[in-house]
């Protein structure tokens, strides 16, 4: 599916910017899904997912503590999920570059009798892609094809079309 | 050549009727549990510990610090205290309160031959443990003998 990094100005500040993945398909972003798909049961936990995003770009930066870590396995090192706790029901996926750059993805309600991602098939499609996405992105960061601004607070390339990407979405 | 192209800027219509609903409160309640657990984690790494060892210290499990540090989490004034104890931080203020009395009226009873102060030669309190002075007064009476001076 073809979808395309955007930022989400809303939300981004003087300590950190932060993106989601656009879909074409659809014209919405990823993390637009996951507002849509879970306020009408959730309302309360998005607002809060909402002011702690909008807080960490514009009062405390990325945190590491603010993340649980190690959720992408090999080769997806940058993958965390937010605001994944024991008294929370929904579980956000997201990759973070330094304290200074977030891109979000999408996630869902994460059922406390599931102990590993893949035993939901929601939470395992949304890692997933995710997973593609900081693979692919890894790739045009190492090759020069994307970098960052000087102060680390966006991303830069040579041509819009290089914040471009085709994800499997099934 | 430097690159000069950025991502597009993406505005979220369920974002913006979402945001208006929410309260000031809310905002502070948020940015306070964040700050809360910013600060503990610097305490923590100016200590020269990490996540695991202070576990250790405050007798807790790895994934109950993770859980203080997230920003999402609500502590009871115990585990505050304790982190404040272990980690040789200032959590909760106790200052003290503004204990500063007000001085209601000064009654000054006049009769024809006397006059009686009520605030004698002592200190008005300003707060629970403390004085202030009044200034000596003359009161001048019709009859220069009974004139007198009083000092309060």
């Amino acid at each position: 599916m073809h979808c395309k990094l955007v930022k989400l100005h809303q939300y981004s500040g003087e300590k950190a910017s932060v993106y989601s993945l656009n879909i074409e398909k659809y014209q919405k972003t990823l993390f637009d899904i996951f507002l849509e798909e879970n306020t009408s049961s959730f309302k309360s936990e998005i607002k809060e997912i909402m002011r702690y995003i909008t807080l960490i770009s514009t009062k405390t930066g990325a945190r590491t503590s603010y993340f649980k870590e190690q959720e992408g396995g090999r080769g997806s090192e940058n993958l965390f999920a937010l605001f994944d706790e024991t008294d929370r029901n929904l579980r956000l996926y997201c990759l973070n570059y330094g304290t200074e750059i977030i891109i979000l993805g999408g996630g869902g309600y994460k059922d406390s009798s599931i102990s590993a991602l893949q035993d939901d098939p929601k939470l395992k499609k949304e890692n997933y892609i995710l997973r593609s996405l900081c693979r692919e992105m890894d790739k045009r960061i190492r090759e020069g094809n994307i970098e960052y601004t000087a102060d680390y607070l966006d991303f830069v390339a040579d041509s819009e079309d290089d914040f471009e990407f085709e994800i499997e979405i099934e | 050549m430097k690159k000069m192209s950025k991502p597009k800027e993406y505005t979220s219509k369920i974002s913006e009727e979402l945001f208006q609903e929410m309260t000031e409160k809310e905002w502070e309640n948020t940015e306070k549990k964040m700050l809360l657990a910013a600060r503990i984690d610097e305490a923590i790494k100016r200590k020269g510990w990490s996540k695991k060892r202070f576990a250790y210290e405050i007798d807790k499990s790895p994934s109950e610090i993770s859980k203080w540090l997230s920003g999402t989490h609500n502590f009871t004034t115990e585990s505050l205290w304790q982190i404040e104890n272990l980690l040789n931080i200032r959590l909760i203020n106790l200052g003290h309160e503004d204990n500063t009395a007000e001085i209601a009226n000064l009654k000054l009873i006049i009769t024809s031959t006397h006059v009686r102060m009520l605030n004698r030669r002592e200190k008005l309190p300003t707060s629970y443990d403390e004085e202030f002075s009044f200034p000596p007064i003359t009161i001048p009476t019709s009859n220069e003998s009974s004139k007198q001076h009083y000092q309060a």
